[in-house]
């Protein structure tokens, strides 16, 4: 708790053309027109390399890394290890993407398509439907979740091609995957949507709070409890901490353990922030929550929250094993917060 | 132009014209509106439409730095609005007032930003066709038209919904300004085919009864403004027509359907009179030369510092002898048109006087200095004519070279040299002269004192008597030394000393 607990930045608004992201090498730090790979403590250089004029986002595996442009479709994809790499023009607004072996699988929002992109630079696409937003992997899946039409697409990565589609609900504002579900925050409705990977169809919604905008896994499930969800809710200015989908028998078994054992479901449901926060960050048991309007990046445990730095953009820190890094405007530096 | 709709508010009332004294220039009204509303209203919507409309209509004027104020104020308002809304929980008020925070950085040029800000509002709103319309109007003023496409259908296939499910005028108003939208990033991509079916749509479905009772009420306050961002069904109603007129009829231009292009065009002046881009294209559309100026005459007084219009003016002026002294002073349009012939006509002295007179009265338009900035430009690359580069005693200038003279005699870049080989030099040109004597001549003598040549003026320092009788406005044989460069009537003129004067053999 000390050695988190008082670090605080304030630093000028307005930087939007960085995005930092930490990698199993070391921090990511993408500028206009520039990547560099720091070392885990965020201090040395260990390569710097072509970028893309527009970064919004980095992706990055375990010997790969991608910088997305979405204002200009392009990519840059390098070697973790080197930066050696290529630009690649892609379809239209490439809004998220992930590696999948030795491949890149990049979502085209506009372009409505899911580009796949080998190591040698060799393209596939196939379509997807309307507004393609949130693209995750589960085992050997790719799933797409497209907004405005509300469809969640299964998408097998050989033969590359969507195996099955699913109408789940448009205007989700995230969505994250384990290994037997899919979730979907839909703010307007205040719910969590839970959809089975194994039927494709609607495993029930989880009623919470007043606008739940984001989710993450806060825990794994134990004999006592579900796979715990973290979800940031900026209206209520809380991140709500719920429990995850089970089977009928695993929450009666749940409940009777929980009964023996003479406890409730999680005394404190909340964490209360002085500002509404719309992100939700887990790193092992670390809980990060960021306030997007006023770019703040607060700490949180069930019962308190710390800021660690004001007036960042959401995509100038990154959050990992070794630390939580910064992208500070006011001095054009990398900076480790803990 | 993009055009949003916030239907919520009135418009406020007319204030005192700034430019008194001058013929009204079409957007002196709108402005006037706007500013008005924004000196006396308070509420966010009122304020951000008021700065968003007084940016598009200062940007319409090519006065950039006022508008980019103008925007300046709109994204703060916007900004702080988020701020408030967030410490409210109000998300959908957080969600609108981050789609125009996107839209005002936009105009203001910072594309990373306007795209994360139209991200951000699509987390909240990605169900309402407002948000998706606003963020195809940020990636519009983005020039990213293939994004602004995307997201207008987005908006569109919402709108419909609603049509469907609820067909009140409020729904067919969204989905009209929605599908112009679309229509506005479909021609930006040369999809014209799509682009015309929604336009003569949205045009149709304007002038259908659906909108009987808009138009009584367009009809009973008479309404005219033109906004980018209209508030009120009626002012969205005049706005959406206007534009979605416009665009339909610049497709049947550019495909060459006249008679349909000129029949849109005047229906959008049937609505206002002064619109200067109906005005413009009607001017390029005549089918007389006298139809044509009268056409530009309006077009230049409705918006004096629109460049497209000035770049066709000066095409039309190409094509045609620009004849000098014919304008009117009396509004701001016929002194552009006055500075345009005279840069046409090469008269580059008397063009930078009439655009600087104009510069003092508008310091903050862009038109004017780059106007200024051009005719600098071909006054400093004026050539040396190549008479002071040779060693001859005499020679026959043409027009051009008259005119470069001019040019070099006002900057005063004729080096010593070059000045001492047009002092030793005469020239024979074939002048006209002007008007009556000045007093009576002496018996078989013809008194003259100003002509031109080659449609170049010039005159004498004094009234010359020649030997002879000769007639006014008759090409005659004129022997003369130039001394330098003057004015006459307003003009650029060469001052001259004549050495003979004869016949034409």
């Amino acid at each position: 708790m000390k050695r988190w607990g008082i670090v605080c930045l304030l630093i000028v608004p307005g930087a939007f053309a960085q995005v930092v992201t930490t990698t199993p090498r070391g921090v990511a730090l993408a500028n206009s027109g520039s990547l560099q790979l720091f070392d885990r403590s965020g201090r040395e250089v260990l390569w710097s390399g072509e970028g893309v004029d527009s970064p919004t986002a980095v992706i990055a595996s375990s010997d790969r890394i991608a910088v997305i442009d979405s204002i200009n479709n392009e990519a840059r994809v390098a070697d973790l290890p080197t930066g050696r790499g290529r630009t690649v023009h892609t379809g239209e607004t490439p809004i998220d993407g992930l590696f999948v072996g030795g491949d890149f699988f990049l979502l085209a929002r506009d372009a409505r398509s899911l580009d796949r992109i080998g190591s040698d630079g060799a393209k596939a696409s196939v379509a997807v439907a309307a507004d393609p937003a949130f693209i995750r992997q589960a085992g050997d899946r790719i799933y797409v979740y497209s907004r405005a039409a509300g469809v969640l697409q299964e998408i097998t990565i050989s033969p590359f091609a969507v195996h099955r589609s699913a109408q789940v609900g448009p205007f989700a504002s995230d969505l994250e995957l384990d290994s037997r579900n899919a979730y979907l925050a839909y703010p307007r409705a205040a719910k969590i949507g839970v959809v089975s990977l194994a039927s494709m169809t609607s495993a029930g919604n989880i009623d919470v709070g007043a606008v739940p905008v984001d989710v993450a896994f806060a825990s794994r499930s134990t004999a006592l409890t579900a796979r715990t969800l973290a979800v940031a809710d900026p209206s209520a200015k809380r991140v709500w901490m719920i429990e995850g989908a089970q089977s009928f028998t695993q929450a009666v078994t749940r409940g009777f353990l929980r009964g023996l054992l003479g406890l409730g479901l999680f005394g404190g449901r909340a964490s209360q922030f002085p500002t509404g926060v719309d992100r939700v960050i887990v790193r092992g048991s670390a809980w990060f929550a960021f306030d997007t309007s006023s770019g703040t990046l607060y700490r949180f445990t069930k019962s308190r929250s710390v800021v660690l730095a004001k007036g960042i953009a959401p995509s100038a820190f990154s959050v990992g094993p070794d630390g939580v890094f910064i992208w500070n405007d006011a001095v054009r530096r990398l900076q480790r917060l803990e | 132009m993009i055009l949003l709709a916030a239907r919520r508010s009135l418009l406020a009332l007319l204030i005192a014209a700034p430019l008194a004294a001058q013929t009204r220039i079409a957007s002196d009204f709108e402005i006037q509106q706007m500013e008005r509303q924004v000196a006396r209203s308070t509420d966010f919507l009122s304020q951000l439409s008021g700065h968003l409309n007084l940016g598009d209509l200062r940007a319409a004027r090519n006065e950039s730095a006022l508008a980019r104020g103008e925007y300046i104020k709109a994204l703060e308002i916007a900004e702080k609005e988020r701020l408030d809304a967030r410490r409210a929980s109000a998300m959908t008020r957080y969600a609108t007032a981050t789609s125009y925070a996107a839209l005002a950085d936009a105009k203001l040029g910072d594309g990373a930003h306007a795209f994360v800000l139209s991200e951000e509002a699509l987390r909240y709103t990605s169900d309402s066709a407002k948000t998706w319309n606003l963020v195809a109007s940020t990636m519009s003023v983005l020039r990213r038209p293939a994004k602004a496409v995307s997201a207008a259908r987005n908006a569109v296939a919402m709108a419909r919904r609603d049509v469907q499910q609820s067909p009140t005028t409020s729904n067919r108003l969204d989905l009209g300004i929605y599908e112009y939208s679309l229509a506005s990033s479909l021609i930006d991509l040369n999809q014209t085919a799509e682009a015309e079916q929604l336009l003569l749509e949205v045009v149709t479905s304007l002038n259908s009864n659906e909108f009987s009772n808009v138009k009584r009420d367009v009809a009973r306050t008479e309404s005219f403004e033109i906004y980018s961002s209209a508030r009120g069904e009626g002012a969205a109603y005049v706005s959406l027509l206007n534009r979605a007129q416009l665009r339909l009829a610049r497709l049947y231009e550019d495909r060459g359907d006249i008679a349909r292009a000129r029949a849109q065009y005047e229906s959008v002046l049937a609505a206002r009179s002064d619109d200067p881009t109906a005005l413009t294209a009607l001017a390029r559309l005549a089918r007389t030369p006298a139809e044509r100026e009268r056409y530009y005459a309006d077009a230049f007084d409705a918006n004096p510092f629109s460049l497209p219009l000035i770049r066709d003016y000066q095409r039309y002026l190409g094509e045609q002898r620009a004849a000098s002294g014919e304008q009117e002073f009396n509004t701001t349009g016929a002194k552009v048109r006055v500075a345009l012939a005279q840069m046409q006509r090469g008269e580059l002295v008397a063009a930078t006087a009439t655009i600087d007179a104009l510069v003092l009265q508008f310091p903050d338009n862009d038109t004017l200095k780059q106007l200024r900035r051009e005719i600098q430009q071909r006054r400093a690359s004026a050539e040396i004519p190549a008479f002071l580069r040779s060693r001859a005693k005499s020679a026959s200038p043409t027009a051009a070279e008259l005119r470069a003279l001019i040019a070099l005699f006002r900057d005063d870049r004729l080096t010593a040299e070059q000045r001492a080989q047009l002092d030793a030099m005469t020239f024979i040109s074939t002048a006209v002269f002007s008007g009556a004597p000045a007093s009576p001549p002496a018996s078989g003598q013809t008194i003259f004192e100003s002509g031109s040549i080659d449609a170049v003026p010039f005159r004498f320092a004094e009234p010359i008597a020649f030997n002879g009788t000769f007639a006014p406005q008759t090409p005659l044989r004129l022997t003369y030394r130039i001394l330098g460069a003057t004015q006459q009537d307003g003009a650029d003129a060469l001052l001259l000393e004549p050495l003979r004067l004869e016949a034409l053999r």
